[in-house]
């Protein structure tokens, strides 16, 4: 049972979608639409809420069934599955989400059961212990490193190339020089934002 | 649909574990998590669960992968009129984030660790086993989840650029701090061994010519303006009647 | 030990198992006009198609080095099999990337900017081409010949109009093909299981012990056994698709210019000639030398040996210190570079049989970016999407596998980024090797048209033109599995 992976911390919660049309809105129909709409990329909600290696949300319409000789097996509810890997405990990264993004997860978990909204940050950590399913092997490509770990690294490549190319005819004084400068420049570089590496 | 966020997959998949043996899909998870210990590797050398392990470890496309038993009983109710779910059988929820499509990484699955994709699955009902390939990527496709929205802090990056910026990094401060204090005469030739050493960590990333882009919007905020000229008129009539061509 | 299932090389076209290896050319693209007319006319070319048997019709034999007075083979793009009224069962079981042809799968092959279709010649613009009919020869004499006899037939049977034609012509150096950068091509070949022909080492697969082993024909060849160890998927009705194989065809421009003048100008900006930096690009000589054998030099003697001058693994070599991991060939063909016992590299292979087309550029002139010539790429694989599709967009245009991130082929790459090429360095050599870093490439290939074709058996292409029983006589007695579906 394990949800952690080095640094990293794997949540997967599930949640129950109303059933149906609330006010002439259908929540899983309005749900999906809202997904379809949030931005992506550098401009995603989650690109804010730091920490955040990789998240997602799907709608579980119903369990697919195999072949004979397996059972037909239904859902009487949507679920609403989110998956996220993070740094960090489980507690200050669903603080993170409520401070950060509480429109976004509002507008997103609003369709679903039980949800009790961004303005009691401290029911929806109950909220999502209660949605979350705990990971049986949970595995990471590069354990140890945060978010932030990451980004400086990729901006350290990018500038290094550059470096490599740039200083390839001086001589080794000037170089040791270039080089110190380099170090000097990449540990004072603010952090490449999230979702643009 | 958006399964992908610039270089990176998200993929999906529930598949049911047969009735009374999901104890014995919990045991697959222990055996492979006993095995990530360097003690017991080196007990279990031969086995060849061990080397599967290390192959996921070398097949380094996958940025985070995880699998969840979700039994009868974890499907949430919260009253509130909701009608509960205690489903047929315990699901198996696969949810990864690697580099490619989605064939090309199956592929490689089924050819290098088959031995740990059946360990894995062999306890799903409907599981055809990793090889033959064309029945493992029908039985993984049929049970996939396309990902409705999908959020990468790198999706210009794939894990080995990425593994290779950490790597870089820690050479790049071992060898500042190697020849913190080296005549600058000396510097260029250490310099030349440093770049030698990683010359595989130099990758050129950003978004790839096939890849998707991540900035871009699924649906427009704003809804598109009609086009009320009386061609385009008469070509949303035709839709209607024909459907698209 | 099962003994190796020989193919049914009657009912294979010739050219995809064994080469011809004859250095003219000319490619000729048709346009079904009348569909019950093509298909009369196909089937009175039955007997004239040439197979992969070793004994030909005039008596001589492949294997003892004699040639024919000439070859000629066919194949259908998918709107050609739907013109010629082909029945939509079996048009729809076709996969997808055949469906849709190759200009549209521009995105997936990278063929943007200027190698992007709308720049492709008008031959190859809208749906044209329908039937190719690839006549080779050995001389420019024969060529002509064969050319007017069929011409006069397609003449006077009416079905087919002419779209367009391709010629093309090899220089060759000691029998080698020599393509229009200089280099002496045709090494990469993969042995293939039941193919006719000789095997030689580091054709085929690397085994745990050493030795190789042909690539399993499944690869190549539909119905057969492939590298996963399944038939190679073959749609209904087998008959059709059986024995068949898809052919890609490019028509690939090369800059000539730009390439010279990049390997000498950077060349001297990096200190070393550009013989070296052509073959750290290549991964082999201009002569062929391959650079994991003979990093400092060229070696004719390796070159004129067989049995030496394909036979190398990259074990020795994870650095790239002498072959570097982006090079052309180390990226077509992996060999044992992504390990795991070659599974993620040996059902990748494709066999290629391209030939040049257009002038020459003379050793020591500059070479013109403008002048028409370059590469007819010609590849045959039993899947587009899983072999060539595959190789082309995240091999040749993409590095993750190697490492590279997103740097491409030097040499056939679409740099419209303007990529990078990074030439590890080898502290071990002596003198020392340097890193080297390349910034902006040039792009120096360019894609101007082509499509993906289907080269039935003799039994499929019976099975086209309606005239099955003629096609299981052309075939010899048909297999056990032939006949059960009959």
């Amino acid at each position: 049972m394990s949800n952690v992976f080095g640094e990293a911390y794997g949540l997967t919660t599930i949640s129950p979608i109303i059933d149906g049309r609330t006010d002439g809105v259908h929540h899983a129909q309005e749900l999906r639409a809202t997904l379809a709409r949030l931005p992506r990329g550098r401009h995603s909600p989650f690109a804010s809420v730091s920490g955040t290696h990789t998240a997602r949300w799907f709608v579980v319409d119903d369990l697919i069934s195999e072949a004979y000789p397996a059972k037909e097996d239904h859902l009487n509810s949507k679920y609403l599955v989110f998956i996220a890997d993070f740094d960090g405990a489980l507690e200050q990264y669903v603080s993170s989400l409520v401070a950060s993004i509480p429109e976004v997860i509002d507008s997103v978990w609003g369709h679903c059961v039980g949800y009790p909204g961004s303005s009691r940050p401290l029911a929806v950590l109950d909220y999502v212990r209660d949605c979350q399913v705990n990971t049986t092997l949970y595995f990471g490509g590069y354990p140890g490193a945060s978010v932030e770990n990451v980004l400086r690294a990729l901006l350290v490549q990018r500038e290094a190339i550059q470096f490599v190319e740039q200083t390839r005819q001086l001589p080794s004084g000037e170089l040791q020089a270039a080089f110190r400068r380099f170090r000097d420049r990449m540990e004072k570089a603010p952090t490449p934002a999230p979702g643009s590496m | 649909m958006p399964n992908l966020a610039g270089k990176s997959y998200a993929f999906n998949a529930f598949t049911p574990i047969g009735r009374g043996r999901v104890f014995l899909c919990r045991l697959a998870f222990v055996l492979i998590r006993l095995a990530s210990f360097k003690i017991v590797q080196k007990l279990l050398y031969k086995v060849s669960l061990v080397a599967d392990q290390q192959r996921l470890v070398d097949l380094s496309f996958i940025h985070f992968a995880r699998w969840t038993i979700v039994r009868r009983r974890d499907w949430p109710n919260f009253g509130d009129g909701q009608p509960g779910d205690s489903p047929v059988y315990a699901y198996m929820l696969f949810a990864s984030n690697f580099n490619g499509q989605w064939e090309q990484y199956i592929d490689a699955f089924s050819a290098v660790v088959p031995g740990g994709m059946d360990l894995i699955w062999n306890t799903n009902v409907g599981y055809p086993g990793a090889k033959p390939i064309t029945r493992f990527l029908a039985y993984i496709r049929q049970n996939q989840f396309d990902t409705d929205y999908y959020y990468s802090a790198y999706p210009h990056s794939a894990t080995s650029d990425i593994r290779g910026a950490l790597d870089l990094v820690a050479q790049m401060s071992a060898f500042a701090e190697r020849t913190e204090s080296i005549a600058p005469t000396k510097f260029k030739d250490e310099f030349e061994r440093f770049l030698i050493s990683v010359s595989h960590d130099l990758s050129t990333t950003g978004r790839a010519p096939w890849a998707d882009d991540p900035d871009e919007p699924i649906m427009p905020r704003t809804p598109i303006p009609r086009d009320e000229s009386p061609a385009a008129v008469e070509q949303d009539e035709q839709l209607a009647v024909w459907g698209p061509a | 030990m099962t003994t190796a299932h020989r193919l049914d090389w009657a009912d294979i076209q010739g050219n995809i198992l064994r080469g011809y290896n004859l250095p003219v050319a000319r490619h000729c693209f048709y346009r079904v006009a009348n569909a019950m007319l093509a298909r009369q006319l196909i089937a009175s070319l039955l007997d004239e198609v040439t197979t992969a048997e070793d004994e030909r019709a005039d008596g001589g034999k492949w294997s003892e080095g004699s040639k024919p007075h000439s070859t000629l083979n066919i194949a259908f793009t998918y709107s050609g099999l739907a013109a010629l009224g082909v029945p939509e069962p079996a048009l729809f079981a076709f996969p997808p990337e055949f469906r849709v042809g190759m200009r549209a799968r521009a995105k997936i092959l990278v063929d943007r900017g200027t190698s992007a279709p709308d720049y492709w010649e008008s031959l190859w613009q809208e749906e044209q081409v329908h039937v190719a009919l690839l006549i080779y020869a050995p001389n420019q004499r024969a060529l002509g010949e064969r050319y007017d006899a069929l011409n006069e037939r397609i003449d006077r049977n009416g079905g087919l109009s002419l779209a367009g034609i391709q010629d093309a012509a090899m220089r060759t150096v000691d029998g080698m093909m020599q393509e229009h950068f200089g280099f002496i091509d045709g090494f990469g070949n993969p042995d293939v299981v039941g193919a006719p022909g000789k095997t030689r080492p580091g054709r085929g697969k690397v085994m745990a012990d050493g030795t190789w082993a042909p690539i399993a024909a499944g690869c190549f060849v539909l119905g057969a056994i492939d590298e996963h160890g399944e038939p190679s998927p073959t749609p209904q009705p087998s008959l059709m698709f059986r024995n068949g194989t898809f052919m890609v065809y490019r028509k690939l421009h090369q800059n000539v210019g730009t390439f010279r003048r990049f390997i000498r100008e950077e060349g001297e900006r990096l200190g070393i000639s550009p013989d070296l930096l052509a073959a750290k690009m290549v991964g082999r000589w201009f002569d062929g030398t391959p650079l994991e054998l003979s990093p400092d030099r060229p070696d004719p003697e390796i070159v004129a040996d067989p049995n030496r001058n394909t036979n190398f693994v990259y074990a020795d070599d994870t650095q790239g210190a002498r072959c570097p991991m982006g090079a052309h060939i180390r990226r077509a063909n992996p060999r044992d570079s992504l390990g795991f016992g070659g599974v993620l590299v040996n059902p990748r292979r494709v066999i290629r049989r391209g030939i040049p087309y257009g002038a020459y550029t003379p050793p020591n002139a500059l070479g013109d970016d403008n002048a028409e010539h370059g590469l007819i790429f010609i590849a045959f694989n039993a899947s587009i999407a899983q072999q060539f599709e595959f190789v082309q967009q995240q091999w040749m245009n993409y590095g993750n596998d190697f490492n590279q991130g997103n740097d491409k082929d030097p040499l056939v790459g679409n740099h419209i980024e303007r990529d990078k090429m990074l030439i590890p360095g080898d502290a071990a050599a002596h003198p020392k090797q340097h890193t080297h870093l390349c910034m902006g490439l040039p792009t120096f290939v360019e894609t101007r048209g082509g499509d993906y074709f289907f080269m039935p058996s003799l039994a499929g292409l019976g099975v086209i033109c309606n005239a099955p029983q003629r096609a299981i006589s052309m075939a010899g007695a048909p297999s056990a599995a032939t006949m059960s579906r009959l």
